[in-house]
């Protein structure tokens, strides 16, 4: 008779472990099925990207041939540029990631993205801003961005072609600080932003940067 | 009352015949050893009707008797006393006794007149006691120039120097006044006792159901209840004070204030703790001026223990209020607690239903949720735990609120910050301002468009570019009908205007400078942004268009914003339901930014609003939420950690079954 409850408890024990067991496995599934996906999302988008790129070389070389061909590479094109920003090629923190159009939590999931209604990358007296997350569960954004310094040079490639910038400041501020990405006379600006600290969305880490070419 | 007087009367009667009596009744227990003596007092002027005086009466030594008592007067200090009786007993078993009935004591003097009645006054003498008075349903009034005086109460005692509470007044129904020039006052109760000096205390003073009033000319006070004890015992307990049913008002020229509870209890200073407060049911409230505050519960308890808790608050069912004219703060809750500099722990704030809510000129929050835990010491700084609460927040910018299941933000010793939010919402309802614009109907010619707001649309990408010959805007639609201008959207992006270098300011954006905006507007924006829908036909027709104005507009920024229109508008129907913009703005998918207004800012703005950019573009006054708990690696670890566990747990399991 006082064995049966002992049994009975064991075998909940049992149970519950092996229903940890399974949970942990899960979740090792899951982040190596989100990580993969993540990966052949981000692949995709380079290989979208490069097809932009020659649709738009396409584009030019008929912009002599007739208003309606034009029309139809132009849509085309445009339809893709709504997905791919460009790349963002950081050679120092090992990060080459396509940055899509959109700063908002869906855009952000699926990898870097371009504070809409800004200026266009590259353009002079203009702003234009990056975010990525500094820590997510299928990805390594900006999870480094910390790691550079004023000096440091990267690039940023649109289709109009790759654009170099020079890291000028590296700043922490509060969410509430939009005015850091303020144009500033005389260069073209592009301002990296993740949040700081690890694991925290107290602070903002923006890394600012100039075009140098 | 007619018992009481029948019953006064007769035991006045009873003690008068004892008196009487007691000269027979010596004399027929007399031995020889007694004899009875008639004294006249050299010092009275007229002689008793009854004078008896026994000497060493066993017990009591000698008696003395005298009915009416001689009028004794003292005319050095214009005294005069008489009594109807007087028994006085001495040199037995009290050193003193001395009864009075029906005494009458006046003083009167230039500056002081004295008048004391009463039914009977004992004085007694013993070594134990020393001296003491009784006196039985008395009246005592005292005249100065200054200051007029009226005392009564049924039974009041008088000790100069008790044995163990010193100089101690204790009355019976008792009821003092005291009126001057500038201040009135009254003191009473059912029992009041005032002690001189205890052993381990000073100025004691306890009450039941009593009242003491004191009025000046600009001042007010009113202290009473059923039970009141003041206790002040330096180096013990400085002014300490207890009472059931208690309630103190006092008012003066600026302040109103009302202390009261069911218990109250306060200690000024004690040992171990500072400035303590313990209440059951009570409530605290004082007005200045300028300011509200109202505090109370349940159970309140404000202890202060320097070195061990410092300034801790513990409140059952409390509520704590106070407003300016220019803040408003509350904090209320079933249980709320605020522990400071705990020994290792530090600062802690503990809620359980509560709710918090602070207001002032330019912003206000609420807070208010199942339960709440707050750190902040030297090993887990500024962190707190919320369970099932609700955060709201309006600023000039808008209102954010987040609602959770769990919300836990920690700043860890080695981990560092850790943020988890499980189960939570967030959303940013941005403050509405209505237009003074025009019908948003008709369509605005160029000349009703002002400049500045022109200006601010940017006209350098602004791709609904006037067409100056005809008045109306260069992206006619097919049927002619003009497209409404970008004005009719005048919004502006809600970045400040600082410079970059001033980038740590935080100014509010004055409302002043908002632009209109409805929901009409927002609705005309989005048929704005469906027109546009088509803007790779905008863009032919840029391109196609025989205006020379337009094609030199479309030249310089033809390429490149067109192709940031087009994406901007595919973001926008991509996102619609989220009304995407900066961060956690677009964790909520709501309409709410459809009636929306936004924030003003220069023409340098980062935003370059044009009339086909979405609404929910201006509303964002974040930087993008970019943070999150897990990475990849963490991930990792936490599904080993499962895993890890789980196989521990099922292998002891199994060896218990074995």
């Amino acid at each position: 008779m006082n064995k049966r409850p002992k049994n009975k408890t064991n075998l909940i024990v049992k149970w519950f472990g092996i229903g940890l067991m399974i949970a942990g496995a899960a979740v090792l599934l899951l982040l190596a099925s989100g990580m993969t996906s993540n990966k052949a999302q981000q692949t995709e988008q380079l290989q979208a990207f490069e097809t932009m790129k020659a649709d738009m070389s396409i584009a030019n070389e008929a912009s002599n041939s007739s208003d309606i061909k034009k029309v139809s590479v132009k849509e085309k094109t445009n339809q893709q540029l709504q997905e791919v920003e460009g790349v963002l090629a950081i050679s120092q923190i090992d990060l080459k990631a396509p940055v899509l159009l959109g700063a908002d939590e869906e855009t952000l999931a699926k990898g870097l993205g371009a504070i809409e209604s800004m200026d266009t990358p590259g353009e002079m007296d203009g702003s234009y801003a990056i975010a990525g997350h500094q820590s997510h569960a299928f990805g390594q954004y900006f999870n480094r961005l910390h790691e550079l310094t004023e000096g440091q040079k990267f690039t940023f490639e649109t289709v109009d072609g790759i654009q170099n910038y020079e890291v000028f400041t590296v700043q922490i501020v509060k969410p509430e600080q939009v005015d850091v990405l303020n144009q500033q006379e005389g260069m073209a600006l592009l301002s990296l932003i993740t949040c700081y600290p690890e694991r925290s969305n107290k602070y903002r880490l923006i890394v600012q940067a100039k075009r140098i070419e | 009352m007619r018992k009481n007087w029948m019953k006064t009367v007769g035991i006045t009667l009873i003690v008068g015949a004892s008196i009487y009596a007691f000269p027979s009744t010596g004399q027929a227990n007399d031995t020889g050893e007694t004899e009875a003596v008639t004294e006249v007092s050299e010092t009275t002027e007229a002689q008793p009707i009854i004078n008896i005086h026994l000497e060493n009466v066993p017990v009591v030594s000698d008696v003395k008797v005298q009915v009416p008592s001689p009028n004794s007067q003292n005319q050095a200090e214009s005294q005069s006393e008489k009594s109807v009786a007087k028994v006085q007993v001495s040199e037995g078993i009290v050193d003193n006794l001395e009864v009075d009935v029906a005494p009458v004591k006046k003083i009167e003097q230039p500056e002081v007149k004295q008048e004391k009645k009463a039914v009977a006054t004992v004085n007694v003498s013993t070594p134990v006691t020393n001296d003491v008075e009784v006196d039985v349903v008395a009246k005592e009034v005292t005249e100065t120039p200054e200051a007029s005086t009226k005392s009564t109460s049924i039974a009041k005692v008088k000790a100069e120097d008790l044995p163990v509470v010193g100089k101690t007044d204790a009355g019976v129904v008792e009821q003092n006044k005291e009126t001057t020039d500038s201040s009135k006052s009254t003191d009473g109760g059912v029992v009041e006792v005032n002690i001189e000096k205890v052993p381990v205390a000073e100025e004691t003073h306890v009450g039941v159901l009593d009242k003491h009033v004191k009025e000046t000319g600009d001042s007010y006070e009113k202290k009473g209840g059923v039970v009141q004890a003041d206790l002040e015992a330096p180096n013990l307990l400085d002014d300490t004070h207890v009472g059931v049913i208690d309630s103190h008002v006092k008012k003066d020229e600026n302040t109103t204030s009302y202390d009261g509870g069911v218990v109250e209890a306060t200690i000024e200073k004690a040992p171990i703790l500072d400035k303590t407060h313990v209440g059951v049911l009570d409530q605290h409230v004082e007005t200045t001026d300028d300011s509200y505050t109202r505090n109370g519960g349940v159970v309140e308890a404000d202890i202060a223990a320097p070195g061990l808790l410092d300034d801790t608050h513990v409140g059952v069912i409390d509520s704590h209020m106070q407003e300016t004219q220019n803040s408003f703060k509350l904090d209320e809750g079933v249980v709320n607690t605020v522990i400071k500099k705990l020994p290792i722990i530090g600062d802690l704030t503990l809620g359980v239903l509560d709710q918090h809510i602070r207001k002032d000129d330019n912003e206000s929050s609420l807070s208010s949720g199942l339960a709440q835990v707050g750190l902040n010491g030297s090993l887990i700084k500024e962190s707190t735990i919320d369970i099932l609460r609700k955060k709201e927040k309006t600023t000039t910018d808008g209102t954010h609120v987040k609602t959770g299941g769990v919300m836990i933000d920690l700043i860890l010793p080695v981990i560092g910050p850790i943020q988890a939010d499980i189960l939570t919402k967030e959303s940013l309802t941005p403050i509405v301002a209505h237009p003074s614009t025009p019908d948003s109907s008709e369509p605005v010619t160029p000349e009703e468009i002002p400049e500045e707001e022109a200006d601010i649309d940017g006209n350098e990408n602004n791709t609904t570019e006037p067409d100056k010959d005809n008045g109306t805007t260069e992206n006619d639609d097919e049927n002619g009908q003009p497209v409404t201008p970008p004005v009719e959207n005048p919004l502006k992006p809600i970045l400040p205007e600082q410079p970059n270098e001033e980038n740590q300011n935080d100014e509010p954006i004055d409302n002043e400078e908002v632009p209109p905006f409805t929901e009409e507007d927002s609705d005309d924006s989005s048929d704005t942004d469906k027109g546009d829908s088509s803007n790779g036909e905008s863009i032919v027709d840029d391109e196609t268009s025989t205006d020379e104005d337009e094609l030199e507009t479309n030249s310089q920024k033809d390429d490149s914003h067109s192709v940031d229109n087009n994406s901007s508008n595919g973001a926008m129907d991509k996102n619609s339901d989220h009304q995407n913009t900066f961060g956690w703005i677009a964790q909520n998918p709501s309409n709410q930014y459809e009636v929306s207004s936004a924030k003003a800012t220069g023409t340098d703005s980062i935003f370059k609003q044009s009339a086909n950019q979405p609404v929910a573009f201006n509303t964002a006054d974040r930087l993008p939420t970019t943070g999150g708990f897990l990475d990849p690696v963490l991930t990792a670890m936490l599904a080993l950690l499962l895993i890890i566990i789980g196989f521990t747990t099922r292998k002891w399991a199994l060896s218990r079954n074995e």
